[in-house]
């Protein structure tokens, strides 16, 4: 061998060390310091929401220590991540069931039986139903979510407002006088399912007294088709896109851009929820908060259920399950359950602690949310599809590409893929 | 007369010794080894996947024949993207090719200003793509307090639904490419430019060409080697957009501006659907092949046309 080759051989070896010295870097765990059983956890919530929590159960648990991973992103985005880990092995102790993900999840009986824990027994029933099926209770939620309309008093008073409208077509009648006055009337957002519509679907069934348990998985009664059950819906939500007030522009702005518009006055309406309660208070505006208005004959809801629930790995077991239920359990605990609603302004679903919604939100929580007036979108298979096929099509109809019959059709046809 | 064994050995150029090739073989190793790991094994994965249904969650694995290439030619939302990209494609290079290589030139002369500009320039295209994608949000957006909007009100003219009308959001990403594209496209002419013997031109002066003249019988010729290399940066870049559109529009209004990647990336692990996405990966792949090898033909021709 000459000296050439042995040269170039040597650097190789070289370079193949310093590659596998930077992979190995990459590649460090990032466990903490503390308790001797470490659980890992894969968030929802932001850090902001969570690292209160994890401090005060690491405090109350010194034996356990919990590595956290945070969502950066949407539902999407939290399924993504949390199914690539899945599948690469990897999956977390303590994870969250999204809308995105549920589905898959449970048929997949990737969540352990939580039947039985406290952390279960401390949350009525019926806010459990997403996550059951024949083999138990597969997560828990203790706190929900409610989305609503949010409007600036003002300028619903410069059009002779002073009350919200309890239905779809005094909505609309409202938002042609806003119009009338010079002001934009509603904004929200259509890059997901409309929340609206999705309310106004629920009104409509409920006014054909048909059973809420009959509905409200898959969007639409038990053996109807989406071209049956939802096109009159559409047509009657096309009202307001017709007349102008529900703008075209919408469907070119996120929901940072609508958000921003009604802080500054721009829009006055949006559909917003207990989430923008502070932006609210400190841009200073004198809103209120309403429920959607109804389908004809029918009665107002709002969107709404559970927050993402805490789920345990049917892959975990020995000191790590029993570690892992700790946490869950202390998560329903009531310091648990106060930090969580403190952290992201939610409402407590807990018996084991209680929230005031406060002034604006009141109404909506005891009449809406307390109630079972709430609704959004859940399906059993195929969510990110089916999401996306109503988002794409709410914008086609706002184009006027598409018209209710064909919106739901396409549905329909996502559906039977 | 024989040869000495102190006469200089004779060395066909290009060659290697037998230890030398080994060495250059070893060389190899690395990148080969690289390329198979992050591309062919990937590539083949993605070709088996395309014929089956894959369940990530468990693992399971159903072969449903060419089930997924019959959706990815029937499915409208699909379709829709393949047309955009490849329109995106065709435009961005052809529009920043036209844009840049003038540009260049004025560049390439002496005037008072020319090193900002030449830098100004560059600097368009230096934040990421996804950046530039939320910054033109805000610019092209749809309300009347959008930055364009806020200079057509300012004029007397009326607000247009930028991001929110198909034919516009497609002008707009298109904008947008080409906005982020077209620095970085005159730098590598610049440096093509450079280069070219001044000889040529103090003989096409001799001889009575006019500016016009040297531009297309010296300046153009002597380009076709840096038109070559970007016309293929720009059509590849432009085939496999996705963080542009998915920032500026997220490939919307409706599916207007859906690009084949980001179709791969939604239905492959947006919606979980890794046959439909592998197939449209292993057509997208196959296709970009294609476009670049006839790419690379009429590249090539040209420059034999000229050489």
């Amino acid at each position: 061998m000459s000296a050439f080759t042995r040269r170039a051989l040597l650097v190789t070896a070289m370079a193949g060390s310093a590659a596998l010295a930077l992979t190995a870097c990459g590649g460090t765990s990032t466990s903490e310091e503390g308790g001797s059983t470490e659980i890992t956890f894969f968030a929802f919530q932001g850090q902001s929401v969570m690292d209160p929590v994890i401090e005060a159960f690491e405090e109350a648990h010194p034996d356990i220590s919990v590595v956290i991973s945070y969502n950066s992103g949407s539902g999407g985005d939290y399924a993504n991540t949390l199914q690539t880990r899945i599948a690469g092995n990897q999956t977390p102790d303590v994870f969250q069931i999204v809308s995105e993900n549920r589905s898959e999840i449970l048929a997949n009986g990737l969540a352990a039986d939580l039947t039985g824990q406290p952390a279960v027994d401390s949350v009525e029933a019926s806010w459990l139903d997403l996550y059951r099926d024949d083999d138990g209770v597969h997560a828990v939620s203790f706190t929900a979510w409610m989305g609503g309309i949010m409007y600036n008093r003002a300028l619903l008073a410069e059009a002779g407002y002073a009350e919200f409208p309890e239905t779809w077509g005094e909505f609309v009648a409202m938002g042609e006088d806003l119009l009338d006055a010079g002001i934009t009337p509603y904004y929200e957002e259509q890059q997901i399912a409309s929340g609206s519509l999705t309310a106004l679907l629920a009104s409509s069934f409920a006014a054909d007294g048909i059973p809420s348990d009959e509905w409200v998985l898959d969007g639409r009664p038990e053996g109807s088709t989406f071209a049956d059950s939802w096109t009159p819906v559409i047509e009657e939500w096309e009202t307001a896109l017709t007349s102008g007030v529900m703008p075209t522009e919408q469907i070119g702005l996120d929901n940072e851009g609508i958000t921003a518009a009604f802080m500054q006055g721009d829009v006055a309406m949006f559909r917003s929820g207990n989430w923008h309660k502070d932006a609210a208070e400190e841009a200073g505006i004198d809103y209120g908060f309403a429920a959607f208005p109804a389908y004809p004959g029918g009665e107002t809801y709002i969107n709404g259920g559970a927050d993402p629930g805490y789920a345990l790995a049917a892959s975990s077991d020995g000191a790590q399950r029993d570690a892992a239920l700790e946490f869950i359990n202390y998560l329903g605990s009531p310091e648990g359950v106060q930090l969580l609603v403190d952290g992201q302004n939610a409402m407590s679903i807990s018996t084991e602690y209680t929230t005031d919604p406060g002034d604006a939100f009141r109404d909506t929580y005891e009449n809406n949310l307390l109630t079972g007036r709430k609704y959004w979108l859940e399906w059993t298979a195929a969510s990110g599809a089916m999401t996306s096929t109503m988002s794409a099509q709410q914008q086609l109809l706002f184009q006027g590409t598409t018209t209710p019959a064909d919106f739901a059709a396409e549905m329909d046809a996502q559906a039977a893929k | 007369m024989t040869r000495s064994a102190f006469s200089p050995t004779v060395r066909r150029p290009g060659r290697l010794n037998r230890s030398n090739q080994i060495a250059a073989t070893w060389f190899l190793m690395p990148i080969l080894a690289i390329f198979t790991i992050l591309l062919l094994i990937p590539l083949g994965q993605s070709a088996l996947w395309s014929f089956t249904e894959l369940n990530l969650y468990t693992g399971e694995m159903t072969f449903v024949g060419v089930d997924n290439y019959v959706t990815v030619f029937t499915d409208p939302a699909l379709l829709t993207g393949v047309w955009f990209t490849l329109g995106f494609a065709i435009l961005n290079t052809v529009i920043v090719t036209v844009l840049a290589i003038p540009l260049a030139v004025v560049l390439n002369n002496a005037f008072f200003g020319r090193d900002f500009s030449r830098a100004l320039l560059f600097f368009l295209g230096v934040p990421s793509l996804a950046i530039l994608g939320l910054v033109w949000r805000y610019i092209f957006s749809p309300l009347d307090s959008g930055v364009i909007n806020s200079v057509l009100n300012s004029v007397g003219l009326q607000s247009l639904p930028w991001l929110a009308d198909a034919d516009l959001a497609r002008i707009a990403v298109v904008f947008v490419g080409i906005w982020a594209a077209v620095g970085w496209h005159i730098t590598l002419y610049l440096a093509y430019l450079q280069a070219i013997p001044a000889d040529l031109y103090e003989q096409a002066t001799v001889d009575g060409a006019s500016p016009r003249q040297q531009f297309f019988n010296v300046t153009l010729p002597q380009l076709i080697p840096a038109i070559t290399v970007s016309t293929f940066l720009l059509i590849t870049a432009g085939l496999r957009v996705y963080d542009l559109p998915f920032t500026l529009t997220g490939g919307g209004p409706g599916y207007a501006t859906n690009t084949i990647t980001q179709s791969i990336i939604e239905r492959g692990v947006g919606q979980s659907d890794f046959g439909v996405g592998s197939a449209l990966a292993v057509l997208f792949a196959i296709a970009t092949l294609i476009v670049i090898v006839g790419q690379m033909r009429l590249s090539n021709s040209v420059a034999r046309r000229y050489s």
